[in-house]
Formats: structure tokens, sequence, C-alpha cells
């Protein structure tokens, strides 16, 4: 299982050490919309987890994933 | 940013995961603007549709470099499909595209109707959704561009189960009739992406995924990201006129289960006395079959006898004939010069064979040697063989023609016309590639089993027949004038365990090779140079100063007739049975690419 902060950054294509988790899409660039969405995919398949609608749209910072994540597994 | 090559070594797995289709598509479109700006080739697609095409996109870059060729794609903001191609004066246009991929949703595209409405309502609905297309389609033809269109995915849920199915008002009777009609309206304009069949073999309702759709108006599941890639190749190829033609097929364990030069017609698994196995391959011989009579040329390229090969196809249960093959390349030769034999003999060019092998050391020399060449893993079940084959596109086409029909007669007539010369592959390097590592050393008790049966299966590679059984193999380990060497090898490929044994006799001051086995398996590996040169260092050792080689013809063995001259050895008799070497001369012919595997 990766660490959460290593599946963030492959999905953003930047380095992990960039991330911390205090980061979110207002602090990093590549955190676009798609990626969110993006994000939202890979840790369903990763957790092998069902996010809700609401899960998705809240997976705009490293704190935030983390959290939508423990809810679930 | 990784380059070209490396981008599309990345990609050339059967299914790059989410993340790397991701990270290359970020490559690929940064090359593909530094190639565009600098002059260099580019293929220009544009995307437009009714959903978030952001996805659609990457996919699209990542399977035309898939096929070879470096794409920038355009993607037009999404639910301005229809005004993007229709205005002349659209940033679309201005993109220039060759290819315009349109991906239609039924939710952006069906008018309400009421729920009572009748077949003539509806059809009359179709006809003016179709008329929509067609001039989508004028406007773009009229500036030069090519179209895939995707067919209409329909929504998953139906109300009221079948009584929503019997409703021409239905939204899923509507998709299916608009589809219908769109492939007919778009014969020879479009070319049509099964989107529709790509949504139900991976499951509707997991594929439309409304959570995506209702959080980034995805309208599928990223998961299926991956599974989209060979079919919009397949429409990529179709659009562009590459078509594959050429199915190139080994025959033992792809044709029909075992080797048929061991075990004969009689013993290869063909039909239903050989259990679900022989039904599966008798089942994937119909399928190919169905293929070859819808145009796809056939060939055999397979290590084999000819002879040999073909009573494969005089079984009851072979739905294929040998006639059926335009090409018959059936030598021990390897699998990169048997393959351009058959494009020759076919003037068909590489770019148009798809290769299946049951050999996954066969699929990398072809790999690495015919880039060209589409290279098939089937993997090991026939069971799953039609699914792993298809599940490429490689042969679908948008309508089947005249000259479908009578292709393969065509070319089964073109290749029996023709002969040509074998031409040498650069075979050193694929050899080298393989990491081969052997070990020839005195047989163990424990390998007894499997020395014995090796005597009994192995009929090609056995230089005198004499099928010693496991008891005289044991007593003959016992006596001290003789030597029986037992050969294992592993490549990178995984191990192939013991695949081969030699028998040595000491008479007088001369070894003679008494009996000499190869498994099929590792035919034309350099493993008979490895083997011979661990048996002349244990002759030194004995003090003996001739080396004799036996050869006894049989039914099945010519394929080692001329063993021992290829390894330096001289005819003591005209009839070619015994052979000698002298133990003094340097080993440096003995050119083998298996290095010693440590004990």
């Amino acid at each position: 299982m990766p660490e959460v902060r290593a599946l963030i950054a492959s999905v953003l294509q930047i380095q992990p050490d960039a991330l911390h988790d205090d980061d979110g899409a207002e602090t990093v660039d590549a955190w676009d919309s798609l990626k969110t969405v993006m994000l939202a995919s890979m840790i369903e398949i990763t957790y092998d987890i069902t996010l809700d609608n609401s899960d998705i749209e809240r997976l705009t910072s490293v704190r935030a994933v983390r959290e939508v994540i423990a809810r679930h597994v | 940013m990784s380059s070209w090559v490396a981008v599309r070594e990345r990609l050339a797995v059967a299914r790059p995961p989410l993340p790397e289709l991701m990270a290359c598509a970020t490559d690929i479109a940064a090359l593909a603007a530094e190639a565009a700006a600098s002059g260099g080739t580019v293929r220009r697609v544009a995307l437009a549709a009714d959903l978030a095409p952001d996805l659609l996109r990457q996919a699209i870059a990542c399977a035309t470099a898939q096929e070879g060729e470096l794409a920038l794609v355009h993607a037009a903001p999404y639910g301005v499909m229809r005004q993007e191609c229709l205005d002349g004066g659209s940033a679309l246009h201005a993109f220039q595209p060759e290819v315009v991929v349109l991906v239609p949703d039924w939710r952006q595209t069906l008018v309400p109707l009421p729920l009572d409405a009748d077949a003539d309502a509806v059809a009359a609905d179709t006809a003016r959704q179709v008329q929509g297309f067609e001039a989508i389609w004028t406007a773009l033809e009229a500036r030069g561009c090519r179209i895939i269109q995707h067919l209409f995915v329909p929504p998953s849920p139906l109300w009221r189960g079948v009584a929503d199915r019997r409703s021409p008002a239905s939204a899923t009777r509507r998709v299916q009739a608009l589809n219908d009609a769109l492939i007919d309206a778009g014969a020879g304009r479009v070319t049509w992406l099964e989107a529709d069949r790509l949504a139900v073999g991976v499951g509707l309702a997991a594929w439309s995924a409304p959570r995506f759709f209702h959080a980034g108006k995805l309208g599928f599941d990223p998961r299926f990201l991956p599974d989209y890639l060979p079919w919009f190749r397949g429409a990529w190829r179709a659009t562009t006129g590459r078509t594959r033609k050429l199915l190139v097929l080994d025959l033992d364990d792809t044709l029909w289960g075992g080797t048929i030069g061991d075990e004969g017609p009689a013993g290869i698994a063909l039909g239903p006395a050989h259990g679900g196995k022989g039904e599966a391959f008798a089942a994937w011989q119909q399928h190919l079959a169905g293929l070859a009579q819808r145009g796809v040329v056939l060939a055999v390229c397979s290590k084999n006898a000819p002879e040999i090969a073909a009573t494969g196809f005089e079984h009851a249960d072979s739905a294929l004939r040998r006639e059926d093959f335009a090409a018959f390349v059936c030598s021990w030769d390897d699998k990169a010069t048997g393959l351009r034999r058959i494009a020759q003999q076919l003037n068909l060019g590489l770019d148009a064979a798809v290769f299946v092998d049951d050999n996954p050391a066969e699929r990398a020399l072809v790999q690495q040697l015919l880039p060209e060449v589409a290279v098939v893993d089937i993997g090991a079940d026939p069971a799953q063989f039609i699914e792993r084959l298809e599940a490429g596109h490689w042969f679908d086409q948008q309508a089947y023609t005249e000259v479908d029909h009578g292709r393969q007669a065509a070319y089964a007539a073109l290749g029996q016309a023709r002969a040509v010369e074998t031409s040498s592959a650069d075979i050193g390097s694929y050899l080298a590639g393989l990491e081969m590592q052997g070990r020839a050393a005195p047989a163990r008790a424990e390998e007894l089993p499997r020395l014995a049966q090796m005597e009994l299966k192995t009929n090609q590679f056995n230089l005198t027949t004499r099928r010693y059984t496991q008891a005289q193999l044991a007593a003959q380990m016992q006596q001290p004038d003789r030597l029986l060497l037992a050969f294992h090898l592993k490549d990178r490929f995984g191990d192939h365990g013991l695949v081969g044994s030699l028998l040595a006799v000491r008479e007088a001051d001369a070894l003679r090779i008494d009996s000499w086995l190869l498994s099929c398996r590792v035919f034309s590996r350099s493993a008979e140079a490895f083997i011979l040169r661990a048996l002349i260092l244990w002759a030194r050792e004995q003090g003996v100063s001739a080396l004799v080689g036996e050869y006894l013809a049989s039914a099945r063995n010519p394929v080692v007739a001329d063993l021992y001259a290829r390894l330096g050895f001289v005819p003591l008799s005209a009839d070619g049975r015994l052979w000698q070497r002298s133990l003094a001369a340097p080993l440096d012919d003995l050119t083998s690419f298996i290095a010693e595997a440590s004990p």
C-alpha cells in the first residue's frame, strides 16, 4: 500500500518530498480539478473502495485525502 | 521529460496503469509541441466531446504513441462539440486537425419525448439526430478532416425493466436505434469506435459511474481508461488505412496442445476427446477459420519439419486445413527470419502482421528484431486465446468487402507460387539478451524419472532414438566407463529445468556419444555447443584421444542429421552414422550464448 503522499504525488506528477501535509489545490499548481478526479479514481483502485460523490469533491488537500481514506478503510 | 523512445517503451505493455498513462501523456504533449514548433512530423488530432474530454485526450495521445505516431491532441471545451465542428472560425478548425474524434453523450443528445411516443415519432427524432451529425461530418470533410466517432453508450438503468425495453421512447431503445442509423448513414465517411461494446464489456453500470459524472462531468469511471486504448488503436488503424491483415501463428501449444513432432497427430490435444483443453483448442481454431473467411490472411511460422507439421491439419477435429494458410514456414530458423520470409512471399509489409506464439522467448525475439510486428501474448490457457487475441482489435474494420471474402484464397495461391531464400537475422544479440544460464553435469539419481520421460517423448532432437528405460539409465549411471550428462537451462523468462541429456560410452581410447536428446523448447539456442564443450572437457580429463558421435536416422529426427557436421565433426563412415572430432582441437568454433550456471 503506497503512502498517501506518494500516491497523491504520483497523480500530480510531482516529487513526494515536495508535498507537505498542509498542501492542497490552493498551494500546488498541478492540483487542478482533473487531477482531483484522477486522484479519486486512484484511491478507489488502490484501496479497493468506492468513494461518495462528496468525498471526491473534498479531495483538495493532503489532510482531506487522509481523512477520506481513513473513513473508508 | 522522457524521450520518445522511452515513452514508447513505457507504453509497450499490455495494459499501462492509469498514473503511467497520465505521465506518458504529459511527456507526449511536450514532445509533440516541441516537434510541431520545429517543423517535425506530428499527427494533429482534435477531440470534440459532449462531456469532459481531458482523460480521453490523454488516452488518445498514448494510443497513437503505441501505434508509433506522435500526436498533438487538441481538446475542444466540453459541451460545444457541434458548434466547434460547424463553425469554420472555431479554435478546433484553427488547430487544423487531420483527424477529429467525436464523442457525443446521450444525455446531451436525446431530446425528451412523451413516454408514450410511438415508433414513428421516435424514428422521426432519430432521423433528425442523424441529419445533425451529417451536417457535422460534411463540415469536417470540407476541411479535409478524417472522422472517428464514438457510438453512443446506452444509459445503465432501465425504468421498470422489460416494460422500458418494449417502449420505443425509452432511452435505451432510442440510443440503440440512433447507433444503428448512424452506422448506416456514416458508411464510408466515419470510422466508428464501439464505445457501447467497450462499456458493456467492462460492465455498463461500472463504466457509467454517476459519482464521476456528477463530480467532474466524466462519462465513465477513469479506472477503465487503460481499456479504452486498444479500441482507439483499432479505430486509428482503420482511419489511417493501416488495419492488420496477416495473422502468423505458431503450431505446438498454439493451434493444438502438445508437440506434434513428438506426440504425432493422434497425441496432440485437439477436440472433445481431449477434454476441456481439446475443446478449447478446437473452438480457437474455429475462430481463426472465421477470421480467414472474413479476409484475414493466415500463415504458420513454426519450428517443425513441414511434412510432420502438416499432419496436424489432417486431424478430424481441426477446423483449419493446410490450404487455409497462405504461407507455411516450418524450419529451424529463428522466428524473425520466418516472419520476414512470410511477408516477402505474400508481398505484405511486416506492419500488417500480428504474431501469436505461446513461447515468450519467441515473442521477445520478434518484438526485438521486428518492432513493426504486433506481438500478442495469448497466455497459456486455450480457453482464453480468442479473448486475448481479440482484445487488441487488430482486425477490426468498418465493413466487409468482396475482396475480404476472396483474399485468403488469393494469398494462398500467391504463397504457393513463390519460393524465397532464407535470410539470416541478427540472432546473436537476441540469444545474448536471453541471459541464459546452463548446467551440464553428471546425472543424479533423482533426475532419472525426468530423463526416462525424455527418452520416451523426444523424437526430433534425438540422435539415436534408443529409448532407454529408467532402469537401463540407472544401470548405466553406475558403470565407470559411461557418463550420463543432464542439462539444465534457465533464461530471463524462467527456468526450463532438465531439458537435455547425453550418454557417452568409453570404447578403447575413444569416447562415443551413444545418445543425445534436447527438448524442442530449447532448440536453436546454442545448447548443443554448450553441452559438447562440457563433454570435451570431461573427456580430456579421462585421457581419451578421440570423440565419436553417432547418428541413427529416424522418421522424426532429420533436424539433427547435420548436427555433428555443424559441431566440427568429420564423417567416419559414408552412411553418415559415425562422426569424429579431435579432442585436442581448440573449442573456439563451439560458440554458445549460455553462461555456466553457478552450482
